[in-house]
């Protein structure tokens, strides 16, 4: 059971004046449980790659399989939706419903299921996200911005996705309130498969297994984060790159295995110590 | 998969020829000109030198001949309508049935001469759009109704209202394209089942789009209050129309075409 992607390149308004190239060649795969951070510039092609994963958007070229379910065969879309869940960003922009319950319960009634169990689903998200339960019966539009964004998450939580996409889930919000989201994904963590898309990597420290670099519509880099820590391109991400960099040079020797603040500022003191 | 279209009716295609440099005043009194005259028209046989005409004007903006037909899309079903409603209903002398319908020669010569006329309307139309950024149209637009300013006409006003909605259109477009894309992730299927079903399924798309558009509008308005618009009044212009040789020329071949197609009506 995994996401498989193989050499797959997408242009958008292919045959048009304005076609353009958004991603080119792209392959790689994840296993179930594996945890994923997508990087890159604005403009990358990070958006439209977690498109292709939930049949969105078709690959021009090449293939997206998601449990052996193939995008491009039009019957599997609605079950490839509910394999992956998207939050896309900003995902608050989407409500539309009277109550918070129902904005939630939106996702779990298309699955087409009955009363009792969209309303069980409907609790356990919200107690998944942190919500009290009374917030249910109030107007999504009179949340506050971090509230909103947790509703939306639990709206598509709720459709029980065995592979959890957010497209740049921090956007927007004040440092306690990513702090907070990134707390909670990180609680995730072992229920779902994480796929995260961000154009800076603080926010993954810890979170990923596996990290992609995604520059111009082409994979830079791809692979577990220890492996790809010393990726030159990745390091302009890295916090403190400079500082490690700049010890390095003096002949310092780090062993990095993780991009986390905590162990690099470990490891700074092991060198200082132990030099 | 694309859920709507990027080059259609209206959409600025940018490419450099010789239709698109021209000024777009001159394009815009072209385009109302040929239009006036092209409806007045009503000999099937005068359309033709109308078809030939625009057919080089594409020729020369280097427009693919794929989004010039793509153009037509939106209006297939109004054409088809038209050109039913008129072979079947209008009076003449009968050139055969099909059952209790009667199809005159009258009708089809009608039918053609309709069909033609709104083929052309939108061909006409579109090259204006297709060879003139929405900026520059604007711009011409209100330069063209200074000319009406001793009616008291607001012709910044309205020039800059025009602007804003098409500068929108396409941010209209890929808004709704965006929320399309988080509802159907969230399992909506639009436009599927019955009559209301169909029209129900679209309230996730159409209540957020709406909320999103009057945020974007009051966004706009205080971007703009904030740099101190304040309308018309006392604006002076970064870059100035100016009609230049080529200018008159666009003008007076259209003008000449116009004057011998008036002329081969009258003989």
């Amino acid at each position: 059971m995994a996401i498989e992607v193989k050499n797959v390149s997408f242009f958008y308004s292919i045959g048009t004046p304005f076609e353009k190239k958004a991603l080119e060649n792209i392959s790689f795969s994840l296993e179930m449980g594996e945890n994923m951070g997508i990087l890159g510039p604005t403009g990358s092609g990070k958006s439209t790659l977690i498109q292709l994963l939930n049949a969105l958007l078709i690959p021009t070229k090449g293939e997206v399989l998601i449990d052996g379910l193939n995008t491009r065969e039009r019957k599997n879309g609605s079950k490839i939706r509910e394999l992956v869940g998207v939050v896309f960003q900003y995902p608050e922009n989407q409500f539309f419903e009277d109550t918070v319950y129902e904005e939630i319960a939106f996702g779990a009634k298309n699955l087409r299921l009955s009363k009792e169990e969209v309303d069980r689903r409907v609790r356990e998200a919200i107690a998944v996200v942190g919500l009290p339960e009374a917030i249910l019966d109030k107007s999504p539009f009179e949340l506050s911005g971090g509230e909103k964004r947790k509703v939306a998450i639990a709206s598509i939580l709720v459709r029980k996705p065995k592979y959890l996409v957010f497209d740049e889930p921090f956007a927007g919000m004040d440092y306690p309130g990513t702090e907070a989201l990134v707390k909670f994904l990180k609680s995730l963590r072992g229920t779902v498969s994480l796929i995260v898309v961000t154009h800076t990597l603080d926010e993954l420290l810890g979170l990923v297994d596996k990290i992609m670099f995604l520059d111009n519509g082409k994979m830079k880099a791809f692979g577990p984060v220890k492996d790809i820590i010393h990726f030159e391109e990745l390091r302009k991400y890295v916090p403190l790159a400079e500082l490690i960099s700049l010890l390095e040079q003096k002949g310092l020797n780090f062993q990095l295995n993780t991009f986390e603040l905590d162990h690099l500022e470990e490891e700074i003191v092991r060198n200082v110590l132990f030099s | 998969m694309s859920y709507f279209p990027n080059v259609g009716m209206g959409t600025f295609i940018p490419v450099d020829s010789i239709v698109h440099r021209i000024d777009p005043r001159v394009k815009i009194v072209s385009v109302l000109l040929l239009l006036v005259f092209l409806f007045v028209s009503k000999n099937l046989l005068h359309l033709m030198p109308y078809m030939v005409f625009t057919g080089i004007l594409f020729y020369l903006s280097k427009i693919p001949i794929k989004a010039v037909l793509k153009g037509l899309k939106p209006i297939l079903f109004l054409l088809l309508f038209a050109f039913l409603f008129q072979i079947f209903f209008t009076p003449g002398t009968v050139w055969f049935k099909i059952g209790f319908l009667a199809v005159t020669k009258e009708g089809v010569n009608m039918a053609l001469l309709i069909g033609l006329r709104l083929v052309l309307l939108v061909f006409l139309t579109n090259l204006l759009t297709f060879t003139t950024s929405p900026v520059s149209i604007t711009d011409g637009m209100e330069e063209l109704l200074k000319f009406f300013k001793f009616l008291k006409v607001p012709s910044h006003e309205i020039a800059m209202t025009m602007s804003i909605s098409l500068r929108f259109i396409p941010t209209l477009f890929e808004e709704a394209e965006r929320i399309m894309k988080a509802q159907m992730a969230r399992g909506a299927e639009f436009g599927t089942g019955r009559f209301l079903e169909r029209i129900r399924s679209y309230i996730p798309l159409v209540i957020p789009l709406f909320i999103g558009v009057f945020r974007k509008a009051e966004e706009l308005a205080i971007a703009m209050e904030s740099r101190c618009y304040k309308g018309g009044e006392g604006r002076t212009r970064l870059k100035k129309l100016k009609l230049e040789a080529r200018d008159y020329i666009a003008m007076v071949i259209v003008i000449l075409f116009l004057v011998a197609n008036v002329m081969w009506g009258w003989f």
